[in-house]
C-alpha cells in the first residue's frame, strides 16, 4: 500500500502531469510486485488515466536483460544507462554469463520493470474487462533510491521510441499504507 | 445341490484323525474354491474356518497338512471382503503370525501369503498389526528367508503403512538393511514391493528418509540404484514407484531439488508416465507424483512446465466423458469408466494446480489450455473433483492478469459461493474455497463487487468461529482483503459482522499469522481519514485495549511493527482519533518506550505514528505537541539522530522539524 506522488514528462510537455502510484503487492520471494498509477491528463472526457501494471524487481529473480515486450539487449543496454551513475557498476558487465545478481539485491539502488496490464474506470470504481486499445504496450524502467524512496524512470514503447517520456516520484511521507496480499 | 456338496467337504474334516483322508478332503476344498466364490461364502457359513483352524492346532507337527489348511484358507481370503473379516474374527491372524516361528519355510510362506492377502484388502486389520511389536519383529525377522517370504513381507508393510506412528514402529525392527539389497533384485514381485516399503517408510518421514539417501548397498548409493528402475524398459509399475521413492526423498528433504536424480531423472520419468497410452492407474499415480513433486519448489514448476508438453498432455485427462447422458443406464464398465474419468480429472487439476502455484508465465499457459476453465467450473459442481479444481483455481487466482480476464470472462465466483452455501461440504473444501475468494475480493477484481452482493462479509465472518486453523486464517485474510481501500459502509459491515470482542480474541490468538493478518484487517478498515474518526466512535475502546495488550505483550518485532502501524494509520484520522490516542497514557508510554528500545523496524514505525500525530495542518496541534514533549518524545528523537539507518534519519528529522515549526 505504499504511495508515491510526482510527475510524469513527456517531450511534449516541459512541466508534466501529475501522477500518483500505490504499490498493492509486493511478492518478496518472487521479486514481482503490482500496483497502480493514476496520471492527470488533459482530456475532459478522461481527466485521469487509471492502469494496474505488475512489475518485476531486479535481482536474482529477474535479469536486467528484459527479453519481451519488444525491447532488446541494445534497448535495456540504453535504458538503464540513463540512470548513470546509480547503473554504472554493472553497465559492463550484466550481460555476462557469471554476473552475480546477489550484488544487485545488495545494492543501495533498487531496479524495476513496471508493465501496464489493466484498466480502472476514472471514479476508480472496480472495472470490467480490461479495454486493451487503451492500455500502454510498452514499459517503464525504474530505479529507486533504497534510502529515501525517491524513484525516476523511462518508459519504453517501440513504436515510439523516440518520444521521450520520464517519471518522477518521491514516497508520500507520513503515509500509512493499507495491506494487500495474494493468498 | 451346490449347499449339499459344500456340508459334505466341511463334514469330511470332522472328527478324523486318519491323515491321508483330511489331505485328500482339503485338496477336494482347495479344487472347489478356487475361482468360486459362491462356493466359498457357502462353506464359511458353514463353518469351515473354525474346522480348519482346529485342524492347524491339533496336527500342528504335520507341517504338509498344516500348509493345505493354510492355502485353503488364503483361498477363502481371496474372495470377498465380508470372506477376509469373517477370517479376521474368527482369530486366523494370531494363527497364522503363531506359524511363523515354524522352522518349516514352506509352511512359513504358505502363513505369509495368506497374511498378505488379508492385510492387503480393503479391510485389512492394520491396527492388529501395531498392537504388538512383536508382530512386526516376527515379520521382519523371518524377511530374508526366501523370496517369496521377501516379497510378502515387502507387500505387508508397504500396504499397512500409514502413518508416523507406523512407520517408527516398523522402523524399530532391523527392516531397512534387509530391504535395500531387495531394490536389485532380478525378481520384479521382489523388487516391487520393496520399492513401494521405501517410500512409504520414506514418505513426510526426514529422519527416515537422510537414512536411506545416504545408504549404500555394494558401494552403490541406495538412491542412484532407485533410479535405474526409472528407466523406459522397466515395467511401468516399476517406474512409477522408483519415482515415488526418489520424489519423497526430496520432499522430506533429503535430496535437492537441483539433485541430477530429482530434476534429470524423477521428474521427466513422471512426466512420461502421463502420456496417452498408459494404463488409467498409471497416469492418475504418476500426475499425483508430480504434483507432489513440484509442489513447493518453482524451478521444478518451471522445468515441468516445459518438459515433453505437459501442460497439453494433461488436457488430455478430461478426455473421458463424466457424467452419464440423460437416461443412461450405469452398469458396472459404464461405473468403472465414469471413476476412472474423475480420477483423471482430479489428478490433472492437482497438477495444474502445483504448476501454476508461483510462476505468472505457467499460470497463463495454464489457463489458456483449451477447455480449462469450462471443466473447472464443471467440477466444482462435482463432489468428487471439487477440491482439487479448487485448488487449481486458487493458483490462478494469484495472477493479477487472469483476475481480470478469465476469472472475468468464467464466473467462477458463483459456483465458489454455492459451495459455502453447502452445509455438507467439509472444511477442507471450504478452506480452499476462502482462500481462493480471498484473492477474487481484491480491489482490481472484477469479480469483487458481485461478491460483495452475495454477502461475501457474512460468510467470512462465519468461519472465523472455526476450529480449523487453515480456515480461520483464510477467512482473515479475506476480510483484509476485503477492507483494502473500501468504503465506509463495506468497512462498517465487517466489523459489524465480526464484532469487537472475536477481533480482541483473534488480537489474542495463539497464531502470529492469525495476529497479523488481523492486525492487517485493522489496519485497512482504520485507514483513510475521515472513515477513522466515524469508526472509532464506535469501535475506539476495543481496539485501543488490543493495541495497548499487543504493545505490552513482548511479542515479535513483526508484530509489534504491525501493531505500530495501525496505531499510525489512526494518528492519520481526525481529531478525535488523534486525541484518543493522546490522552492513553499508557500507550503513550509504550509508544516512547518503542522510539527508544526498539530494533530499526520498529523505531520507524514508532516515528511513523509520532509524525502523523505532530501534523501541522490538523486541529489541535500546539496541544498535542506539548503533550508530546512533555512525555520526553523530543528529547528522544534527538538522541535519534545519531542513528545509522538513512530511512530512520529522514523521518526523525522530518518529526523535529515539526516540533521546531509550532
Amino acid at each position: 500500500g505504499a504511495r508515491f506522488e510526482g510527475k510524469e514528462k513527456t517531450s511534449n510537455s516541459n512541466s508534466g502531469e501529475n501522477v500518483e502510484v500505490t504499490i498493492n503487492i509486493v511478492d518478496e520471494s518472487k521479486h514481482t510486485l503490482c500496483g497502480r498509477m493514476r496520471v492527470k491528463t488533459s482530456s475532459h472526457d478522461y481527466p485521469y488515466n487509471n492502469t494496474l501494471f505488475v512489475g518485476e524487481i531486479i535481482g536474482t529473480k529477474n535479469g536486467f536483460l528484459t527479453r519481451k515486450w519488444d525491447a532488446d539487449e541494445e534497448t535495456d543496454k540504453e535504458h538503464w544507462a540513463r540512470f548513470g551513475y546509480k547503473f554504472s557498476p554493472f553497465a559492463k558487465k550484466f550481460n555476462t554469463e557469471n554476473f552475480d545478481y546477489q550484488q544487485v539485491d545488495n545494492f543501495d539502488y533498487l531496479f524495476m520493470r513496471w508493465k501496464e496490464i489493466g484498466i480502472f474506470n476514472e471514479n476508480c470504481e472496480r472495472s470490467g474487462r480490461d479495454s486493451h486499445d487503451r492500455v500502454s504496450h510498452g514499459f517503464h524502467y525504474i530505479c529507486m533510491q533504497k534510502h529515501d524512496g525517491k524513484m525516476d524512470g523511462y518508459f519504453f514503447h517501440k513504436p515510439h521510441h523516440d518520444c521521450s517520456q520520464t517519471i518522477e516520484l518521491k514516497p508520500v511521507l507520513n503515509d500509512t499504507p493499507g495491506v494487500l496480499l495474494l493468498r | 445341490m451346490e449347499f449339499a456338496t459344500s456340508q459334505m467337504y466341511v463334514d469330511s474334516l470332522v472328527e478324523v484323525d486318519d491323515i491321508t483322508h483330511l489331505s485328500q478332503s482339503l485338496e477336494k476344498i482347495k479344487n472347489a474354491v478356487i475361482g468360486n466364490n459362491k462356493q466359498k461364502h457357502n462353506l464359511i457359513m458353514l463353518g469351515v474356518v473354525p474346522r480348519l483352524m482346529k485342524l492347524l492346532l491339533d496336527f500342528r507337527e504335520n507341517t504338509r497338512l498344516c500348509s493345505d489348511a493354510v492355502i485353503v484358507l488364503t483361498s477363502l481370503a481371496k474372495g470377498t471382503d465380508i470372506n477376509v473379516k469373517t477370517l479376521i474374527d474368527c482369530g486366523v491372524v494370531s494363527l497364522l503370525f503363531e506359524g511363523l516361528s515354524n522352522s518349516d519355510t514352506y509352511f512359513i510362506e504358505s502363513c505369509l501369503q495368506c497374511l498378505r492377502v488379508i492385510f492387503t484388502s480393503a479391510v485389512s486389520p492394520v491396527d492388529k498389526l501395531y498392537s504388538d511389536q512383536s508382530l512386526l519383529n516376527s515379520l521382519v525377522g523371518i524377511m530374508g528367508r526366501s523370496a517369496v517370504t521377501q516379497e510378502c513381507v515387502a507387500c505387508i508393510v508397504a500396504h499397512c503403512c500409514w502413518t508416523a506412528d507406523h512407520q517408527e514402529a516398523v522402523m524399530r525392527t532391523d527392516i531397512l538393511e534387509i530391504l535395500l539389497p531387495l531394490i536389485v533384485s532380478p525378481l520384479f514381485k521382489v523388487y516391487l514391493p520393496a520399492l513401494k516399503c521405501l517410500s512409504v517408510l520414506s514418505f513426510r518421514n526426514p529422519v527416515v528418509a537422510d537414512r536411506i539417501a545416504k545408504a549404500t548397498h555394494e558401494a552403490n548409493p541406495v538412491p542412484d540404484l532407485v533410479s535405474r528402475l526409472m528407466h523406459w524398459d522397466r515395467p511401468y509399475p516399476a517406474q512409477l514407484w522408483a519415482s515415488k521413492c526418489i520424489a519423497y526423498l526430496h520432499r522430506a528433504d533429503a535430496l535437492e531439488s537441483s539433485d541430477y536424480l530429482v530434476e534429470y531423472m524423477t521428474l521427466p520419468t513422471l512426466v512420461r508416465l502421463c502420456d496417452k497410452g498408459r494404463d488409467v492407474e498409471v497416469r492418475v499415480e504418476a500426475a499425483d507424483t508430480l504434483a507432489y513433486l513440484i509442489e513447493l519448489d518453482v524451478e521444478l514448476q518451471k522445468i515441468a512446465s516445459v518438459t515433453d508438453h505437459l501442460v497439453e498432455k494433461l488436457s488430455g485427462y478430461f478426455l473421458l466423458p463424466f457424467n452419464t447422458a440423460d437416461n443412461e443406464a450405469v452398469n458396472l464398465p459404464k461405473f468403472c469408466e465414469l471413476t476412472a474419468a474423475g480420477e483423471l480429472r482430479a489428478a490433472a487439476f492437482k497438477t495444474y494446480s502445483s504448476l501454476a502455484a508461483n510462476d505468472e508465465v505457467i499460470r497463463k499457459k495454464v489457463a489458456e489450455t483449451d477447455g480449462l476453465m469450462d471443466h473447472a467450473m464443471c467440477a466444482l459442481e462435482d463432489s468428487r473433483v471439487r477440491l482439487s479444481a479448487c485448488r487449481c483455481l486458487l493458483s490462478l487466482s494469484r495472477s493479477v492478469r487472469l483476475l481480470r480476464t478469465s476469472f472475468h470472462d468464467y464466473p467462477v465466483y458463483k459456483p465458489l459461493i454455492a459451495i459455502l452455501d453447502d452445509s455438507s461440504c467439509d472444511d477442507d473444501i471450504v478452506s480452499v474455497v476462502v482462500a481462493t475468494l480471498s484473492n477474487l475480493v481484491l480491489e482490481f477484481s472484477p469479480s469483487a463487487e458481485s461478491l460483495l452482493e452475495s454477502g461475501i462479509v457474512k460468510k467470512f465472518s462465519k468461519y472465523l468461529d472455526s476450529s480449523n486453523y487453515s480456515l480461520v486464517v483464510n477467512s482473515v485474510w479475506g476480510l483484509m482483503n476485503l477492507a483494502f481501500g473500501a468504503e465506509l459502509r463495506v468497512k462498517t459491515e465487517i466489523l459489524e459482522s465480526v464484532g469487537l470482542e472475536r477481533i480482541s480474541q483473534l488480537l489474542r490468538d495463539n497464531s502470529a499469522e492469525v495476529v497479523t493478518k488481523t492486525l492487517g484487517l485493522l489496519r485497512n478498515v482504520f485507514s483513510g481519514g475521515a472513515d477513522i474518526d466515524v469508526l472509532l466512535s464506535t469501535y475506539g475502546d476495543g481496539l485501543i485495549a488490543g493495541v495497548h495488550w499487543l504493545l505490552d505483550a513482548d511479542g515479535s518485532s513483526r508484530l509489534v511493527v504491525h501493531c505500530l502501524c495501525l496505531l499510525g494509520n489512526i494518528a492519520d484520522g481526525g481529531e478525535v482519533a488523534k486525541q484518543r490516542i493522546t490522552s492513553e497514557q499508557e500507550l503513550m508510554r509504550q509508544l516512547v518506550d518503542r522510539l527508544h528500545n526498539g530494533d530499526t523496524e520498529v523505531q520507524i514505525a514508532a516515528v511513523n505514528v509520532v509524525l502523523n500525530l505532530l501534523r501541522l495542518d490538523d486541529q489541535g496541534s500546539p496541544e498535542r505537541q506539548h503533550k508530546l514533549i512533555g512525555l520526553g518524545v523530543q528529547r528522544v528523537l534527538q538522541e535519534l539522530l545519531s542513528c545509522t539507518d538513512s530511512v530512520l534519519f529522514e523521518k526523525v528529522k522530518t518529526a523535529l522539524q515539526q516540533f521546531s515549526v509550532s
